[in-house]
């Protein structure tokens, strides 16, 4: 019998919690517009951290890059440079030396003032932090001093020496109270857009209240708080699972429209999308692969036309600034031969991958910068799938000796990367289709297995990708081109002292039609050797309620390439049931743009 | 043996247990591939140059032997240093169990209380109507139960009781997380032990009580559904050996009630096979909970630990191992001690 007691009990239990949380939250319910006051995103992944000086990655990049301001931004969609704390600026005759004169009255969050010291202080424990995770590189690399730390051993240790040194140098010097001074090592074209990225500036009172700043050493509690001159400030990060944001009433520009920004972290889609359709959540995070639970397949595939499955939300795909690309390496046999190259690429069906891994929502895209970014050209030759010509190309390289009849090529992606598993597979199918005699072996690595044989140059074939850090074709051809500040160039031992030279000279050139002229001949040496696949710029998938105003997209912003709100912006309007069907289907016309 | 000399001697044991988990994850997890790439996490790997990655072999004694890096290793663990949670933000180890701990202990209790309380009684019920239409419902039952896959209850469960009802207007569930974003802001929480159902019981936050009780009820049967049905089954056979001993047929000759038979003499008997597998699924639960945790959005250890494991991050991989192996193992002793409460014919030692 107490069994049964007991179940009687649970199920009263039962019949409370539900009966409670209907009492209490059921007005809730009635209402056209859930929450008017709030806006709910609901995301996948989880933010890093919110330090400023530390925050180098998407999730976390949402939030700093409006929680903090920069010198310099972007004026609504547009990818140019626009002042955001700058007024007005100047630069010497041989660009190394900037000036940079700063609006008044913005106020930190904590009431402090924003001033030339603010902007010191940002940068230089930026650069004194020196976290190798962080983005300080950028402008270590080209602040007098900032190299010569960045390089010398001064992460997790306090190296006096070197930190009097850097600031000894007076890299970035405050010349008055609202007037402050950059000094470069070299003049270097792409600054006021790296400027757009860091420094994030932070209230240094706020700072020095809590635990001040160590150089090499990361602050705890600026880990976890925020305290910018941006128009929404965190109240609270419980990581994993939610953060809260609520706007600053003190802010100079355009304040914020809602009172409050919830967002959540879920990482399961089916929980996600019910978020959704139920109406708790204003916007949703989409991945490609689900693209086809909230719009219809058919005519996406065949008109490249949105149609929503439902009524009540908008959905958009615009394209992002990230390419993905693949490397053949050249120092592994048979890849030193160019027709091997040559044929690899003639043999990949671009259009298969592109439709099987991102249902369609990528484009291939033309040579390596991506459309929306100086330097982008339409005129570039790009590789096609031609099937007869790469078995051309094969056999004659056979001929010549580069590869042995029924020789094996091994090739690797990293467990648990489903485009890179799907990649490697397409490649291995394209290749021994053409019965040249040449096996692909496709083979899973644990991640430090697959890292190993990266940094030691042992990946004969790799899917990579690039993000920008700042919109400036440097960042994506010094990346995969340049022999010593190139990442992709390195692992592929890439050296060619002509195209460094390019791409130094472009660095420093201003005018833009000569440095669009550099980045082509760049590319076209990188399209000819072969060695590099551009095989997709993936679109950025945006689910938003129809309720929701204001939202745009800026191919710059990592808030975009999460396909979500700009919370700055938006703000919620109570709909008829009508306006909900006319806004039903949404006709996609980023494609041309 | 005194029970409390038993007890001590048993958490004594825990020592060597320890040490031997601890060599082994650690040998494991130091052996694969390039150790760096614990400190590295996927996305970031492309920004990291050469010299930043010498200072991150450095800082971590990664260019020493293994068992230097391990006397590292044990040496700050005695110093209540459990390393860094390279998976989760670079917290310590301690704070990431402190975070993530009371969310999956809370939600294991109540499946496993669920589980307890309903299993048991169905069990008897389908002994003592061995081959009626009840007992036919209740092996269906648990047979469901085991063979259901846990997400795609989950997510069964999330459409029928959050999905469906809330867009016909009818009372429904929450979907996700632990408590409602909207109630936390409006009556933040207090922490004290770091559940929510005990602390806002203790500050007497009744909103937040009553929006984390109705939050568990999915996830909490969701993976209790699983247990629930194995305790079911466990409970079936038990009960109906213990009804075919003498000793019950001389009870009901005596003229008991069957209600006293059943739960005055054979209840007691038949539970030790239950209380047995109780222990081993409250591990198993702890420790997998993964799935529900996933689908629900339940902010638990689940989710640390399968991060952890997928970026081979070290200090999370051997925290949440000791961890479990420390809460398993004061499982059992607990079975072991109800054991003797039940029948005082076992004998502790």
């Amino acid at each position: 019998m107490t069994g049964i007691v007991l179940v009687v009990v649970i199920i009263a239990a039962i019949v409370i919690g539900v009966g409670g949380y209907y009492y209490v939250y059921i007005p809730s319910l009635g209402k056209a517009v859930p929450n008017p006051d709030t806006i709910v995103m609901t995301e996948f992944g989880d933010v890093q951290t919110l330090d400023p000086m530390w925050n180098y990655e998407s999730a976390g990049g949402e939030i700093t890059e409006r929680v903090y301001e920069h010198l310099f931004w972007y004026d609504g969609e547009k990818t140019d440079v626009s002042p955001q704390l700058a007024e007005k600026w100047e630069v010497s005759s041989d660009g190394t030396v900037w000036t940079f004169h700063l609006k008044k009255g913005v106020k930190f969050h904590d009431g402090t003032d924003f001033n030339a010291q603010a902007v010191k202080f940002s940068i230089d424990s930026m650069i004194l932090l020196n976290d190798p995770e962080g983005p300080a590189w950028i402008l270590a690399q080209i602040i007098k001093g900032g190299m010569r730390y960045m390089t010398s051993n001064t992460y997790g240790v306090t190296n006096q020496t070197e930190v009097d040194a850097y600031l000894a140098e007076e890299g970035v010097k405050v010349i008055d109270d609202y007037t402050v001074q950059i000094t470069l090592d070299y003049a270097f074209t792409p600054f006021l857009a790296s400027l757009q990225y860091v420094p994030r500036i932070i209230s240094p009172t706020f700072v020095e209240q809590h635990g001040g700043f160590k150089p090499g050493f990361r602050n705890e509690y600026i880990h976890e708080h925020t305290c910018g001159t941006g128009p929404y400030t965190v109240v609270e990060w419980k990581p994993g699972e939610r953060l809260v944001m609520e706007r600053f009433d003190g802010y100079w520009g355009e304040k914020g429209k809602v009172k409050r920004v919830i967002i959540n972290y879920v990482n399961e889609w089916g929980t996600r999308l019910l978020s959704f359709f139920a109406g708790e959540c204003d916007s949703v995070m989409v991945n490609a692969a689900n693209a086809f639970d909230l719009i219809e397949k058919d005519p996406w595939i065949k008109n490249q036309q949105i149609v929503t499955l439902k009524k009540g939300y908008v959905f958009r795909a615009d394209p992002s600034n990230n390419i993905i690309s693949g490397f053949l390496n050249p120092h592994i046999k048979p890849f030193d031969n160019i027709k091997v190259r040559l044929g690899f690429q003639y043999a990949f069906s671009w259009k298969t991958f592109i439709d099987q891994v991102y249902n369609g929502f990528a484009e291939q895209p033309t040579g390596l910068i991506p459309k929306g970014i100086l330097g982008h050209d339409e005129s570039l030759p790009k590789y096609t799938y031609d099937r007869e010509k790469a078995k051309q190309l094969l056999l004659d390289a056979k001929n010549e000796g580069a590869f042995e009849d029924g020789q094996k090529i091994t090739i690797y992606y990293n467990a648990g990367n489903e485009n890179r598993r799907l990649g490697c597979l397409l490649l291995k199918d394209n290749i021994e289709a053409l019965n040249v005699g040449l096996k692909i072996d496709v083979q899973e690595l644990d991640w430090p297995s697959y890292l190993a044989k990266f940094r030691n140059h042992e990946l004969p074939f790799a899917i990579i990708g690039w993000i920008p850090d700042y919109a400036d074709p440097d960042n994506y051809i010094a990346t995969y081109a340049h022999s010593e500040k190139g990442y992709y160039s390195q692992a592929i031992q890439y050296k060619n002292a002509t195209i460094d030279e390019l791409i130094d000279e472009a660095a420093v050139e201003t005018d833009n039609t000569k440095r669009v002229e550099y980045y082509r001949k760049i590319q076209m040496e990188l399209i000819r050797q072969a060695f590099y696949f551009f095989m997709s710029q993936p679109m950025n998938l945006h689910a938003e309620r129809d309720w929701v105003r204001g939202n745009y997209y800026n191919q710059m912003l990592s808030v975009s390439g999460n396909g979500n709100l700009t919370y700055w912006t938006v703000w919620k309007e109570q709909y008829t049931d009508q306006v909900a069907i006319q806004v039903s289907t949404y006709v996609l016309v980023t494609k041309n743009r | 043996m005194k029970m409390r000399d038993y007890i001590i001697r048993r958490l004594l044991l825990l020592i060597p247990v320890l040490i031997g988990i601890s060599m082994v994850t650690f040998t494991l997890s130091h052996m694969i591939g390039d150790p760096v790439a614990a400190y590295l996490p996927g996305g970031a790997v492309t920004r990291i140059r050469e010299q930043q990655i010498q200072q991150i072999i450095k800082a971590h004694h990664l260019d020493e032997p293994i068992y230097v890096q391990y006397w590292y290793y044990v040496n700050d663990i005695m110093h209540g240093d459990w390393g860094i949670s390279r998976s989760d933000h670079d917290r310590p180890v301690v704070v990431s169990i402190q975070n993530y701990f009371p969310a999956t202990f809370e939600l294991t209790l109540v499946a496993i209380i669920v589980s307890l309380v309903m299993g048991i009684p169905i069990g008897i019920i389908s002994a003592t109507k061995k081959d009626k239409p009840a007992d036919h419902a209740t092996r269906l039952f648990s047979l469901t139960g085991i063979s259901i896959p846990i997400f795609w209850f989950a997510l069964l469960l999330q459409y029928t009781f959050f999905y469906q009802l809330k867009i016909n207007k009818l009372p429904y569930l929450p979907l996700e997380g632990r408590v409602d974003d909207f109630v936390m802001i409006s009556h933040p929480l207090k922490t004290v032990t770091g559940f929510y159902i005990l602390d806002s019981i203790i500050t007497g936050n009744w909103p937040v009580l009553i929006s984390s009780l109705s939050h568990i009820i999915l996830p909490g049967f969701a993976l209790a559904y699983a247990t629930l049905a194995l305790i079911t089954r466990m409970m079936r056979s038990s009960m109906l050996e213990v009804l075919r001993q003498d000793y019950i047929t001389l009870a009901k000759s005596k003229g008991l009630s069957e209600r006293v038979v059943i739960y005055k003499h054979a209840l007691k008997n038949a539970m030790i096979p239950t209380v047995t597998v109780t222990g081993i699924a409250f591990g198993g639960l702890l420790a997998g909970a993964v799935l529900t945790e996933t689908v629900f959005a339940w902010p638990g250890m689940g989710r640390w630990a399968t991060g952890a494991i997928l970026t081979d991050d070290i200090g999370a991989i051997m925290g949440f191992t000791l961890l479990i192996a420390v809460v398993y193992i004061v499982a059992n002793l607990i079975v072991d001690l109800i054991y003797a409460a039940l029948d005082p014919r076992i004998k502790l030692g």
